[in-house]
């Protein structure tokens, strides 16, 4: 019988066991997406809270800026209608008030509590400043009353100090123990109590040299004023010491530097002032003189010398200041009126040329010339009237000039010197005088005749050449020629023998 | 509808889910539980079985011997021999069986352990994701 092979069952069994975690993983998976999702989700209401409430800040922030800034400009409108307060009490009372009326409009209306806290902080910042801002203020209104006070002070001390019952050094020195009473009392601190004291001294200082310089302005005026009338009469009374009540400082001294400006200025104004007085007087002789002399020139052109010598003898003026100068008038009126035919052409030709040439100088004295003119006996009415045109014509410089050379040059062509009588006299002849007179009346003929074309536009400028030209001209066509000269020398002859 | 709400009920949904989970994860380990406590049932029984059946065959095998010695087992002193080691066998056999029964009952009270914290599981998420979200949605 074979062998029954038993089979060992084993004890145990090992079956797998559940995992009951593996069992509900999904769940578990289900379970956890779920508190992601929770969680993610907080996190951005978190986020999102975050904003919102950053965003809140912000609006909180600037709705207290809104008000804040309100706030500021009605706190500095209000210091600003506080600023003519009259008192630092009222000034702080009034401010007072209004602070808190600024404060309740700061705080009225929808505000939110973030929108208090904020307020609440920048307010009281706010308040802070503005207080400090207001008793500056205030202490500066005090400060200005009691300035203006001390000012009125000053015043009524200078005006002690003016009648002589305070010294300026008594009117500071009673100021410093008022201010050091104040300082000892609280109502000045020390600083603003010495600033005090020195501010009144400047003030007290300054004001007595205002008031002396016033003072002394005031007399410098009165002799001023004096000066202008007469300076003379001034100046003396100033020496006198007639002026020295008004020239006084406040202690009565006489200001001598003043005294001696003013005693300079009087010196000058009266010799200025006498000056020009003299040069007044003198400009109104001479008028008067030219006066008398024109109206005596009228009588003398007119060739009414009757009625010349009778002016010349009621003249005041000439006959006081010119007695030479109505003597020689006198005398050639005489010899004029008693001269019997015709003028002797040589001296009336050395009469012509001497008129020319002082007619001829630029500088001429037209007046002093024009008097020479009508007043010489060598020359009849129509060589005056001739000269007297052509002095009075408005030649220009170079015209003249030329005219005057070719004047002389006429005179030198036509009628020279023949001889010289032993006392030095230049010797000449009718003749050549005659053709020496009518050649300078052709020459100034010709002249004007080319000025007026000139003047009209039909030519050009007269030269110095063309005149120079014209008198070599006339110079042949009035020639000084062998007829002539022996003519000349018969008449000398003639002459000798008379 | 605001961000911020959305967010919440976003969050309570999630909560919600969670707690969902949960509650199915404390079914699933009970499921878990129940399947391992007829496992430890049937683990009783087989290694019962094989106890006892070890035990048959340590009694045969000393019938045997006995019987190869001329020795009767029906008296005397194999007999009390014999009967002592079915006695034993026994005796382990129920051990055997107890043990399992103690598994089963075990295993039974954790699946209903995992049952009761899958509610509170989920009643806890309920209640978080209520409460968070009433409190977003109130702010």
């Amino acid at each position: 019988m074979p062998e029954i092979k038993r089979v060992q069952r084993p004890d145990t069994v090992n079956f797998p066991e559940a995992s009951p975690r593996g069992a509900a993983q999904s769940a578990y998976a289900l379970s956890g997406f779920g508190e992601q999702v929770s969680e993610s989700s907080n996190r951005l209401y978190n986020i999102l809270q975050e904003l919102k409430n950053k965003q809140d800040e912000i609006s909180a922030i600037n709705d207290a800026d809104t008000r804040i800034t309100r706030a500021k400009r009605n706190i500095i409108d209000l210091q600003v209608s506080l600023e003519r307060s009259s008192s630092k009490q009222e000034y702080l009372d009034n401010y007072n008030k209004g602070i808190t009326a600024i404060r309740e409009q700061a705080f009225s209306g929808d505000i939110n509590a973030r929108t208090a806290q904020h307020l609440n902080k920048s307010y009281n910042n706010l308040e802070t400043e503005s207080y400090a801002s207001a008793n500056r203020a205030a202490d500066k209104i005090f400060v200005n009353t009691e300035q203006a006070k001390d000012i009125k002070s000053a015043n009524e001390k200078l005006d002690m100090v003016k009648t002589g019952m305070y010294s300026p050094q008594d009117a500071i020195a009673s100021r410093n123990v008022k201010i050091d009473a104040m300082v000892q009392g609280g109502l000045y601190d020390a600083d603003t109590g010495e600033r005090m004291k020195k501010e009144y001294k400047d003030l007290v200082y300054v004001e007595l040299d205002r008031l002396e310089k016033k003072n002394l302005a005031k007399g410098e005026g009165k002799v001023r004023q004096d000066m202008v009338v007469d300076a003379e009469k001034t100046y003396t009374n100033l020496q006198s010491g007639l002026y020295d009540k008004d020239l006084t400082n406040l202690d009565g001294t006489v200001n001598e530097g003043v005294k001696g400006t003013l005693a300079k200025e009087l010196d000058l104004a009266k010799r200025t002032q006498k000056e020009e007085f003299q040069k007044k007087e003198d400009k109104f002789i001479k008028d008067q003189i030219n006066n008398e002399k024109s109206i005596i020139g009228e009588h003398t052109l007119k060739g009414d010398y009757t009625k010349a010598l009778a002016a010349l003898g009621d003249s005041v003026f000439m006959k006081k200041y010119a007695p030479d100068d109505v003597a020689q008038k006198e005398r050639e009126i005489y010899a004029m009126s008693t001269r019997t035919g015709t003028v002797d052409p040589i001296n009336s030709a050395a009469a012509v040329a001497e008129m020319e040439r002082l007619i001829a100088n630029p500088k001429a004295d037209v007046k002093a010339i024009s008097d020479k003119i009508v007043f010489n006996k060598n020359l009849d009415k129509g060589d005056k009237d001739r000269l007297l045109g052509a002095l009075n014509r408005n030649y220009s410089a170079e015209i003249k000039r030329a005219r005057g050379e070719a004047v002389d040059y006429l005179e030198g062509a036509i009628n020279p010197s023949v001889a010289t009588i032993a006392v030095g006299v230049p010797f000449k002849l009718p003749a050549q005088a005659i053709n020496f007179k009518e050649a300078v009346w052709a020459l100034d003929d010709w002249l004007n005749n080319e000025l007026d074309l000139y003047a009209n536009g039909k030519r050009g400028q007269v030269s110095a050449r063309e005149i120079t030209t014209k008198a070599k001209n006339l110079a042949i066509d009035y020639p000084f020629g062998r007829k002539e000269y022996r003519d000349a020398r018969k008449e000398l002859r003639g002459l000798k023998e008379e | 509808m605001s961000g911020m709400e959305l967010a919440a009920i976003f969050s309570a949904s999630g909560s919600a889910l969670s707690g969902l989970g949960k509650l199915q994860a404390g079914f699933q380990e009970e499921k878990a539980m129940t399947y391992n406590a007829r496992l430890a049932t049937a683990e009783g029984k087989y290694e019962a079985a094989a106890s006892e059946e070890k035990t048959e065959q340590a009694i045969g095998a000393a019938r045997a011997t006995y019987g190869a010695s001329n020795i009767s087992t029906s008296s005397g002193s194999p007999l009390l021999a014999l009967s002592e080691m079915a006695a034993e066998g026994e005796m382990e056999r129920l051990n055997i069986l107890r043990a399992a029964k103690a598994k089963h009952e075990m295993y039974k009270f954790y699946g209903k352990q995992a049952r009761i914290g899958g509610y509170l599981g989920m009643s806890g998420s309920f209640f978080q994701g209520a409460a968070n979200a009433s409190g977003q949605l109130a702010k």
